[in-house]
């Protein structure tokens, strides 16, 4: 079964203004996340090993999808091509509207900070510091004053369900508190994309499951969120699973019977 | 800009937390280096302000012409001998001549260190006898306690009276009044008329300028007293010591090259080689000068190797800092995929080895003042921090951090995310 790749029109309006959490008409939407013909090599002219091989791919607003595939299919890279932290050697790549390739290193930091969130499997959070600080973390290079992005913080901490343990350290929560403090990072900036690399690879399947709910959760509240994962069972709890294989889409599958965690009950109207 | 290098200070802070012991010993290096150098320029400066009191004791506008013992070095020795035996050395009259000749000079006092031995109620003092006239007390600036100061009558009329200095008084005198008593000098009696102030110098022989080693624990005694003490000695008119004073300190060069043209043509010089020479011209403020400059020989010496502790204490800081962002790959490429920039990786680490020789510089400081005291306290030298030390150390740290954070700051930045988030 073979999913539209690209519905969006050629257009597309320089600026989206529409509220995220309606879904407007797919004729005049931005999509999150749109690749053409994406190419990556690594290592020197002749000797190149070529990661991705002409990728089309395209993401829209509010969707929830999986990247599979065995290793050396070239999803770390795509997600690290995805999350900015690499540049593609050839193709396109328009993040939330906006032309990646082609922009410096500094851009880049720029455009992670601002429209990407992510989500570690082994959250990477700073022990020196509290949950409050590390979830603040990105909002320190959008020079926000400190005692805003501490609100900022305190209130996205309350939001994934946290607001109690606000003066603890990474130290001393479980692997399930610190990757809902590592989404909660990722969320902090409002981001267009929540990037997620693993994010049960560390936790065990029942506390894996509760993250899934997470997840799920800010899907319907109109979250735009990609997974890379190797577990099949875990990328059912998405809408669309792209099989990756040598570089290539083998496969889109919109998922059938789709896996509902637990709910999860987000403080977003807190 | 500002906020960016306040988050910077912040985050290179809480960094600098975490591993507080690994901190504090790379500071080491700093802390001894800094330490050392505020110690040891305290230490030379004390030194220094004693060598320059006791100098300025000399007064800086007085001119010494000293008579010289003759030595015995060439081949020609009896030729010479019987040149010096023939000269009659310094003496007043001489003296008196060119200081009215003289526009530049005001004022001379002439001295006679009289070798004789001291007796107080049949005991042996410990003193220097010296004869001079009523001038060396302005010449030398110097301050009664009580009583009177040598006066020109007492030369006029022979008088057989002295001044003693405090620390006689102090020593000889505790209980009783000096004023009046009698000292027996070389069998004759002297009535002490007045006691002097001591001049300032030091206690402590370790600083003590050759020229000023016994400005006190003396006796004073008319000129004549001294000449005519005794007619054994020939050549009675000779002193051992005159004293010039110029009319301002600026004249003091100008006024020793007339001395000693003076001198070179009286004691007939053109026709003797130097080593004949019988006296000798200083001036108090050229052995200033000496001791200025020897001092900043020294202080540069002292600078090059706090210099190079300073740098050897700046690599173990680069040393550390490498370890350091080896270790946190982890905590760059997760800040960086948040969003931080090269420079924002760049100057949080920066900024961590900036506070270490920062605050290494500030405990440098405290360690050095607490060494300096320490000195002070246990071999009684005398210090004097320089607060420039201070700075110029806590400048240098400074310098130390940038130049030594550096490196591995820019190899923070140029960390490449992905790498740095793979770090186990």
């Amino acid at each position: 079964m073979i999913a539209p790749i690209d519905m969006s029109v050629a257009e597309e309006p320089p600026e989206f203004s529409a509220p995220r959490e309606t879904i407007p008409s797919i004729y005049d939407e931005v999509p999150v996340l749109k690749i053409e013909r994406l190419v990556k090599t690594y290592g020197m002219e002749g000797h190149a090993v070529t990661a991705l091989n002409g990728i089309a791919l395209t993401v829209r607003r509010g969707e929830f999808v999986s990247i599979m595939g065995q290793s050396g299919s070239g999803k770390s890279t795509l997600l690290h091509v995805l999350g900015c932290l690499h540049r593609a050697t050839s193709g396109s790549y328009k993040l939330d509207g906006v032309e990646v390739s082609g922009l410096d290193d500094d851009q880049l930091s720029m455009l992670r900070n601002r429209k990407i969130g992510f989500v570690f499997q082994k959250f990477n959070l700073l022990n020196q510091s509290n949950i409050v600080e590390n979830v603040a973390l990105p909002l320190v290079y959008a020079h926000i004053p400190r005692h805003e992005r501490l609100d900022a913080a305190r209130r996205v901490l309350h939001i994934v369900g946290l607001g109690d343990r606000l003066r603890h350290k990474p130290a001393e929560l479980s692997g399930g508190q610190s990757q809902r403090v590592a989404i909660a990072r990722a969320l902090v900036t409002e981001p267009a994309l929540l990037l997620a690399d693993e994010p049960t690879g560390n936790l065990d399947s029942k506390t894996g499951e509760e993250i899934m709910g997470v997840f799920q959760a800010l899907h319907d509240a109109g979250k735009t969120i990609v997974q890379v994962t190797h577990d099949r069972e875990k990328a059912e709890y998405s809408e669309r699973i792209i099989h990756l294989k040598d570089g290539l889409i083998a496969q889109l599958e919109t998922v059938q019977k789709r896996r509902r965690a637990p709910k999860v009950e987000l403080g977003l109207e807190a | 800009m500002f906020m960016e290098w306040i988050n910077a200070a912040r985050i290179g802070l809480a960094g600098l937390s975490v591993h507080k012991f690994r901190a504090a010993l790379s500071m080491l290096g700093i802390i001894f280096g800094v330490a050392s150098v505020v110690a040891v320029i305290a230490v030379s400066e004390g030194a220094r302000g004693e060598v320059l009191k006791q100098l300025a004791a000399l007064g800086a506008s007085n001119i010494m012409v000293d008579d010289l013992d003759w030595k015995a070095s060439s081949e020609k020795r009896d030729l010479k001998k019987a040149t010096r035996l023939h000269s009659e050395g310094l003496t007043v009259d001489e003296a008196n001549s060119i200081a009215h000749s003289c526009a530049l000079i005001s004022e001379f006092a002439p001295l006679r260190k009289v070798p004789a031995s001291v007796r107080l109620d049949e005991q042996p003092i410990n003193a220097e006898v010296i004869g001079t006239t009523p001038s060396y007390f302005s010449v030398m600036g110097l301050h009664l306690q009580k009583g009177r100061w040598l006066v020109k009558a007492d030369d006029d009329l022979g008088r057989r009276v002295c001044v003693i200095d405090e620390t006689l008084r102090q020593e000889h005198f505790r209980l009783t009044t000096a004023i009046g008593r009698t000292m027996v000098i070389d069998h004759e009696p002297y009535e002490i008329v007045g006691i002097l102030e001591n001049v300032e110098t030091s206690s402590d022989a370790k600083y003590t300028v050759d020229d000023v080693k016994q400005l006190n624990r003396r006796v004073y005694i008319p000129l004549q007293a001294a000449l005519s003490r005794t007619t054994l000695e020939p050549l009675s008119d000779e002193v051992s010591r005159v004293i010039f004073q110029c009319r301002s300190a600026e004249d003091v060069h100008a006024a020793a090259s007339v001395l000693n043209r003076f001198y070179e043509s009286s004691h007939n010089m053109e026709a003797f080689d130097q080593r004949s020479r019988d006296y000798s011209v200083s001036v108090a403020q050229d052995l200033i000068k000496q001791t200025e400059e020897s001092q900043r020989i020294f202080n540069y010496v002292m600078a090059c190797s706090a210099g190079i502790s300073l740098v050897v204490g700046g690599i173990g800081i680069m040393n550390i800092m490498l370890a350091n962002v080896t270790e946190r790959r982890r905590e760059i490429g997760t800040r960086r995929a948040v969003g931080a920039t090269q420079a924002d990786i760049l100057r949080q680490f920066l900024f961590e080895s900036l506070s270490i020789c920062l605050l290494g510089g500030l405990l440098g400081c405290a360690v050095g003042v607490g060494f300096t005291y320490l000195v002070e306290s246990s071999t009684g030298w005398h210090t004097k921090i320089a607060w420039w030390s201070m700075f110029a150390a806590l400048g240098v740290s400074l310098l130390d951090g940038v130049m030594f954070g550096t490196y591995p700051a820019w190899k923070a930045g140029k960390l490449d995310p992905i790498e740095a988030l793979r770090y186990e």
